[in-house]
């Protein structure tokens, strides 16, 4: 219940902090990751830039209609040790990179900090092979929930390079809004080019 | 420190409300509140928190745990056994609550560590107690009559919007989880059950807060402050272990119990290690496995934390407890996946490919099967 309720403060946290983030653009056309990649947006998308908020460390959001409904986050060049959802507390601790981390670490890695941003019961399915850019990388389908009960469906996409790990996620509620934007954000993922 | 503050703030509120507790006669079984009373609007708050309870994925659907948990909560309180909705959830606290009309909510995390059948019934035997003897309406009354409703209905309103926050309507007073201690005690020992579980339940958990890896969490095993309603693990395990002198006798029912929640362990322990506090984590499965059932998969989530804790020398720990886990029946397929992993970094082509095939032929319908296949393919032929 105390996680629960961790998730519920974190959603709301969230939502007050991306409603008047002032780091927040349409973008369309490439845009740079970190440093690490680009992808390309074939429409002008809301973007909340790397440090918004105090959850996710490192990385870009963009979203079309806001990020409780479509949300594709865009992680680029963690390094070891790196958080993608920072601690709120020394006795709650999130999962940290490594750069040892075998394919299947990674996977977990995402899907347990998934968990840790707030999102209940993260599953993953249809682990499979899949380019990022020019690397080897992973694919991997998610389901989860809110706090709140809406189902959420998703796609993640991470590859390392280097010792460091990019990461695309893709998640959205399943009434609609998934399905709506999943070729295009496909799309999007398949635009990413190596820098 | 703005806890300390509040804390520090509230301590009038409290001391004045130490001495207005409002006392509201036991529940008649059956009974339902009559319209325009302030029962009534608890009811209908608590049926608000219900309905969402009924709509969240959280609820655990099983037919047979659901009828296993009603039942135990009819054998502790067969008088209000059609008054009580339980409802089994998946989160990995240690707890279980009484809504106001009845609903009763129970954690997989109070189901994973309880150790039979008595354990988790001493525990349901004290939430009816809340039920049978109005607490709620009690705790009502006297915040309403100090003025302190208004900062828990703030809080209140935050939490019918959720689960979780439905917590916050029932804070009960020190007094009303001492009652209900006691009039759980009774009903436990009247079921035909091993008192002396009720202690052990809080000594396990003492137990398992003083292994946590963070000071914060060692702390609660013994401390509780103003903010805590429930008085402090050490003080009930004593007074109930007290108690379990005079009323010897009575069974567990360890054996059956263990069964019921076997088809669950798996993904409790999943849902456990979240947490990331490996202490805790690995003192619960040390001891869940002293009764020497389910040690495949118990063996292997113990392994599981070496690998994620990944202090040094526990990779070598992790790849031994795997080979340890692979020995029992019950390991889940996941160990051979690991031990593939394991076999793999450290160059042992051929023992990963072994591992890892053996994991397919285990989990035909793996999740990661594509990625499986991939990295097979792509081990070195030579043998290490």
């Amino acid at each position: 219940m105390l996680h629960s309720i961790r998730n519920c403060l974190i959603f709301g946290a969230i939502a007050m902090l991306s409603a008047c983030a002032s780091a927040v653009a349409a973008v369309e056309g490439p845009v740079d990751v970190n440093k690490a990649y680009t992808v390309t947006l074939k429409r002008p998308w809301t973007r909340i830039a790397d440090g918004a908020d105090v959850h996710w460390t490192r990385g870009d959001r963009l979203t079309q209609d806001g990020e409780s409904l479509n949300a594709v986050r865009l992680i680029g060049n963690l390094k070891s040790g790196d958080y993608i959802v920072r601690p709120q507390r020394k006795d709650l601790p999130t999962p940290t990179y490594k750069s040892q981390m075998t394919e299947l670490e990674l996977t977990e890695f995402v899907s347990d900090s998934l968990g840790a941003l707030g999102y209940e019961q993260v599953k993953t399915s249809n682990v499979r092979p899949k380019a990022f850019g020019r690397l080897d990388g992973v694919a991997m389908d998610l389901s989860a929930s809110t706090p709140r009960g809406l189902r959420i469906k998703g796609e993640a996409r991470l590859a390392n390079s280097a010792d460091k790990l990019n990461v695309m996620v893709f998640m959205a509620p399943e009434l609609h809004y998934h399905e709506a934007y999943k070729a295009e954000v496909e799309a999007i993922f398949d635009s990413a080019r190596m820098k | 420190m703005k806890r300390s503050l509040l804390a520090a703030a509230l301590v009038p509120f409290f001391a004045f409300t130490a001495c207005q507790t409002a006392d509201v006669a036991a529940r008649e079984v059956g009974a339902r509140p009559e319209k325009s009373t302030d029962e009534a609007g608890l009811w209908m708050q608590a049926g608000e928190i219900e309905k969402e309870i009924k709509r969240s994925p959280l609820v655990i659907k099983d037919e047979d745990l659901n009828a296993y948990v009603r039942g135990l909560t009819c054998k502790v309180g067969p008088d209000l056994c059609n008054d009580v909705r339980v409802y089994v959830v998946e989160s990995s606290s240690f707890n279980a609550f009484m809504m106001p009309n009845g609903a009763m909510v129970v954690f997989s995390g109070l189901m994973l560590r309880s150790e039979n059948e008595a354990q988790l019934a001493s525990v349901l035997g004290h939430e009816i107690a809340h039920f049978e003897e109005n607490h709620a309406l009690e705790q009502h009354r006297t915040l309403k009559s100090t003025a302190l409703i208004s900062i828990m209905g703030d809080m209140a309103l935050g939490g019918l919007a959720s689960l979780a926050g439905s917590l916050s309507l029932l804070n009960y007073s020190r007094e009303h989880e001492r009652e209900a201690d006691d009039i759980g005690f009774a009903r436990l020992a009247k079921a035909g059950y091993s008192s002396e579980e009720a202690a052990k339940v809080w000594g396990q958990l003492i137990s398992e807060f003083e292994a946590s890896d963070f000071k914060r969490k060692k702390n609660r095993a013994s401390r509780s402050s103003i903010l805590d309603t429930h008085p402090a693990p050490p003080e009930r395990s004593a007074t109930l272990a007290a108690k379990a002198k005079a009323a010897p006798g009575g069974t567990t029912e360890a054996e059956a119990y263990r069964a019921r929640m076997r088809p669950f362990l798996d993904g409790w322990l999943d849902a456990d290690a979240q947490a990331r506090d490996w202490g805790m984590a690995l003192h619960l499965i040390d001891r869940l496995k002293k009764p020497g059932a389910d040690l495949g998969v118990l063996t292997f989530h113990k392994a599981e934390i070496y690998r994620q804790r990944g202090a040094t020398g526990d990779d070598l720990k992790a790849f031994d407890t795997y080979q340890a886990a692979s020995a029992f029946a019950d390991a889940p397929a996941r160990t051979w996946r690991a031990l593939g992993e394991a076999h793999r970094k450290a160059g042992r082509n051929a023992q990963a490919r072994i591992a890892y095939t053996t994991y397919l032929e285990r989990d035909p319908s793996a999740p990661d099967k594509a990625l499986i296949e991939q990295i097979i393919s792509r081990l070195p032929k030579e043998s290490s």
